[in-house]
C-alpha cells in the first residue's frame, strides 16, 4: 500500500515546487517534463539503474573525466533565491578515479546578454569534493545559499556541475532542494517572469491581442484563413441543372471574434455576390448546425427587400426556425441587377454588361454572459449556407448532406432527381451522390454560362473519381489546372 | 563466384514467382470509365464534397509549476495563415477545433515560445508541450 501511495505521488511530477523551494527528484523519469518547467541538463540523464539513490529515478552523469564545469551539469530555472541551505543526495557509481567533485555556481539575469537565455556571468560559490579514496556510498550535501543572492528579490539560476579526473566513474544525484521562489515563464523561452503589456487588462498580452484596447474582444478566428471562399449553386433543384454552378456565385469570409475567455462575441461575415446565372429571383441565407436562437443578441447588415418572404425575431434571426437562421440577401437580383431589366443572368455571359460585385457585411452579436458560444459551435463544418429559390420560402438548396431549415417544404425532398433521405441524414444529393452546390476554400473563377464545371477545372474529375484522395488541390491556380477559356 | 551464385538464385526466384498463375482473387478490375462531364461523375455515398477537413487537435495540458496563460495558435507551417487562436492555461486539456484546406498536410502550433510542427494525417491529432531535451 505504501508503495502504491509513493508511486502515485512521485509519478505526478518529477519536479516539485513547494511554496518557497525548487525541488528535483527525477521521479517523472522524463527530462522533457523538467525541461518543460525550464530545468536544463548537460550530459546528465535520468537513470533507474540499481545505483539510483531514492525512489525509482535519479540523475546520472556521463563519465566524469573532465574538470570543466561545463561538461556535466544541471541548471535550475530562473528563481528568486531564499535563504538557508541547498540540499542534495549524491553517490559515485564506482570507486575508481583520482578525484570527483560537484561545483555550485549562481548565474544572474542579464537583460543585455547576447544569448537568448539572458544568463549573465556565473560565480562559483561552493565546491564539494568526494573524499578519497573514493567510495560508492550516498552522501548528503548541504550548501548554504550565498549571502550575495539570498533574499535578493532578483532572478538567478544555479548550475550544479559534476567534475572529475582519472577513471571513468559516473555520479548519481537526487532529491535536490533549493530555497527560493520559482520565477520562470515556461511559455516565454523560460525567461524570468515579467509583467505582460496588456492595455485592456483582459489577460491577453497586447502582442497577441487583435483588439488590445477592447477588453470584450481578443482574437479573430477567420475562415478561410486568408482571402475568401467561393460558394456556387445550381438552382433547379430538385431536378438536375446544367452543372455550370453559376446560378449564384458568392465569395465569403467569416470572422468569429472571441474574447479572452474564448467565447464567441460576434461574427463578422462578409459575402461578395459575384454572379447570378439564374432566371429567378433567389435569396441567400445561412445557419450553423445546432446554433440556437437564444445565443444571438442581434443581427445587422443583411439586405432585406420587399416583397419579403421572411419574418424575423426581435434579435434579427428568422422567425419560426429551430436554429438561428440568418438571411443575407432576400433577393439577389436586387444586388446583382440584371441588365436589360426584368430577370436574367448576371455576370455569366462575357459578352453582356458586367455588373459590379456586391458586398454584404453582417455582424451577428452573441450572448457572452450566459448560454455562451465556443468556436467549435461555429466551425466551417457546421456552416450551412443555402439558396432560397424564386422567393418561395420553402424551396431551399443546400450543400450536399446539409439539412434544410424548419421552414423547408418537405414535400419537395426526395422528388425528381433529388435522392434525399432525411431518416439517414442524406440531403441534397442525386442517387449518384452529386450535389447542387459546391463550397471551395479559395476564391476561384466560376464557369461561363452553360459550360460544364469539369471543363474549367482539369483535375476535378480526378479528385472526385478518386473519392477525394488525389488532386485535393484541384481548385488552385497552378499550371494546367484550369481552362481559362471556359471560366468567366 | 559466390556473388554470381547468389544473383543467379535471386533471378530464378523472381522468374519463378513471375510465372505463378494468378488466382481469381488476384484479379484487379480496371478502373470504371472516366467521367466526361459532371453528370457522369459517380462518387461514394460518404464522399466529402468539401475542400476542407474539420480537425480536432487534442491538447494535452502540461503541469506547469506556476499557472501559465498564453495564446494558443494553430497556423500554416509558415505561419502566414492562422486557423485557430485562443487563450489557454498551459495546464489545461482542451480540443482545438478548426477547418483546414484538404491539401494542407502540416500545421504549426505556437504557445508563446513553444513551437511545434505537426503532420496532419488524420482528422483527430494530438499535441503536447514537451520538446526533445536540448543538451
Amino acid at each position: 500500500m505504501k508503495k502504491i501511495a509513493i508511486l502515485l505521488i512521485i509519478t505526478l511530477t518529477g519536479f516539485v515546487s513547494k511554496s518557497q523551494t525548487l525541488s528535483l527528484n527525477c521521479e517523472s523519469g522524463n527530462r522533457s517534463i523538467e525541461q518543460g518547467n525550464c530545468w536544463a541538463f548537460g550530459s546528465v540523464s535520468y537513470s533507474n539503474l540499481e545505483f539510483r539513490i531514492n525512489g525509482f529515478w535519479s540523475m546520472r552523469t556521463n563519465q566524469l573525466t573532465n574538470l570543466s564545469t561545463s561538461a556535466c551539469w544541471v541548471k535550475t530555472p530562473w528563481f528568486k533565491p531564499g535563504s538557508g541551505n541547498i540540499t542534495m543526495k549524491t553517490r559515485l557509481e564506482n570507486a575508481s578515479g583520482t578525484s570527483r567533485g560537484i561545483v555550485f555556481t549562481y548565474v544572474p539575469y542579464d537583460a543585455n546578454a547576447i544569448s537568448s537565455t539572458k544568463e549573465g556571468t556565473g560565480t562559483a560559490f561552493y565546491t564539494y569534493n568526494f573524499a578519497t579514496p573514493l567510495d560508492i556510498w550516498v552522501k548528503d550535501i548541504t550548501v548554504p545559499i550565498p549571502s550575495a543572492i539570498a533574499n535578493s528579490n532578483q532572478a538567478y539560476k544555479i548550475i550544479i556541475s559534476f567534475i572529475g579526473s582519472g577513471g571513468s566513474g559516473r555520479a548519481f544525484a537526487d532529491d535536490l532542494v533549493i530555497p527560493g521562489t520559482y520565477w520562470s515563464n515556461q511559455s516565454n523561452g523560460c525567461l524570468p517572469k515579467a509583467l505582460i503589456v496588456d492595455a485592456d487588462n483582459d489577460g491577453v498580452q497586447d502582442s497577441d491581442d487583435a483588439y488590445p484596447n477592447d477588453a470584450a474582444r481578443a482574437y479573430n478566428n477567420v475562415f478561410p484563413a486568408s482571402g475568401y471562399s467561393t460558394l456556387m449553386f445550381e438552382d433547379l433543384w430538385p431536378t438536375l441543372g446544367d452543372y455550370d454552378f453559376n446560378d449564384f456565385v458568392v465569395d465569403y469570409k467569416i470572422n468569429r471574434v472571441t474574447n479572452a475567455a474564448n467565447n464567441v462575441v460576434e461574427i463578422k461575415a462578409e459575402f461578395v455576390s459575384r454572379a447570378a446565372g439564374a432566371s429567378r429571383p433567389n435569396g441567400f441565407a445561412f445557419s450553423f448546425d445546432g446554433l440556437v436562437n437564444s445565443k444571438i443578441t442581434s443581427v445587422t447588415g443583411n439586405k432585406i427587400f420587399t416583397p419579403n418572404p421572411h419574418t424575423f425575431n426581435a434579435n434579427g434571426t428568422e422567425a419560426a426556425q429551430t436554429d438561428a437562421h440568418f438571411i443575407v440577401v432576400s433577393n439577389i437580383f436586387k444586388v446583382l441587377i440584371p441588365q436589360g431589366g426584368g430577370s436574367g443572368g448576371v455576370n455569366t455571359n462575357p459578352s453582356a454588361v458586367r455588373v459590379p460585385n456586391d458586398t454584404t457585411r453582417m455582424t451577428i452579436s452573441f450572448n457572452t454572459t450566459t448560454n455562451t458560444t465556443s468556436l467549435s459551435d461555429v466551425t466551417l463544418a457546421k456552416f450551412n449556407p443555402y439558396l432560397i429559390v424564386n422567393q418561395t420560402r420553402g424551396t431551399e438548396i443546400h450543400l450536399a448532406d446539409k439539412a434544410p431549415s424548419a421552414l423547408v417544404n418537405t414535400a419537395l425532398l426526395g422528388t425528381a432527381d433529388d435522392n434525399t433521405n432525411a431518416g439517414s441524414n442524406r440531403f441534397y444529393k442525386t442517387k449518384n451522390n452529386l450535389p447542387w452546390a459546391i463550397n471551395v476554400t479559395s476564391s476561384i473563377p466560376y464557369m461561363k454560362e452553360t459550360i460544364d464545371f469539369t471543363k474549367g477545372y482539369n483535375n476535378f474529375i480526378d479528385w472526385s473519381g478518386s473519392n477525394g484522395t488525389t488532386s485535393t488541390d484541384w481548385y488552385l491556380n497552378l499550371s494546367n489546372f484550369r481552362d481559362t477559356n471556359n471560366l468567366y | 563466384m559466390k556473388h554470381i551464385k547468389l544473383l543467379s538464385g535471386i533471378a530464378i526466384l523472381i522468374a519463378a514467382s513471375s510465372c505463378t498463375k494468378l488466382k481469381d482473387t488476384d484479379y484487379v478490375p480496371t478502373a470504371s470509365p472516366k467521367a466526361n462531364n459532371f453528370k457522369e461523375i459517380k462518387v461514394a455515398d460518404n464522399f466529402n464534397w468539401s475542400t476542407t477537413n474539420n480537425i480536432e487537435l487534442n491538447v494535452i495540458g502540461f503541469a506547469s509549476i506556476t499557472p501559465i496563460s498564453n495564446t494558443f495558435i494553430v497556423s500554416s507551417e509558415n505561419q502566414k495563415e492562422v486557423y485557430f487562436a485562443s487563450n489557454n492555461l498551459m495546464s489545461e486539456n482542451f480540443t482545438a477545433n478548426f477547418d483546414l484546406p484538404a491539401n494542407v498536410k502540416k500545421i504549426r502550433v505556437n504557445y508563446g515560445s513553444i513551437s511545434k510542427v505537426l503532420d496532419v494525417n488524420a482528422k483527430n491529432i494530438n499535441f503536447d508541450y514537451l520538446l526533445p531535451v536540448v543538451e
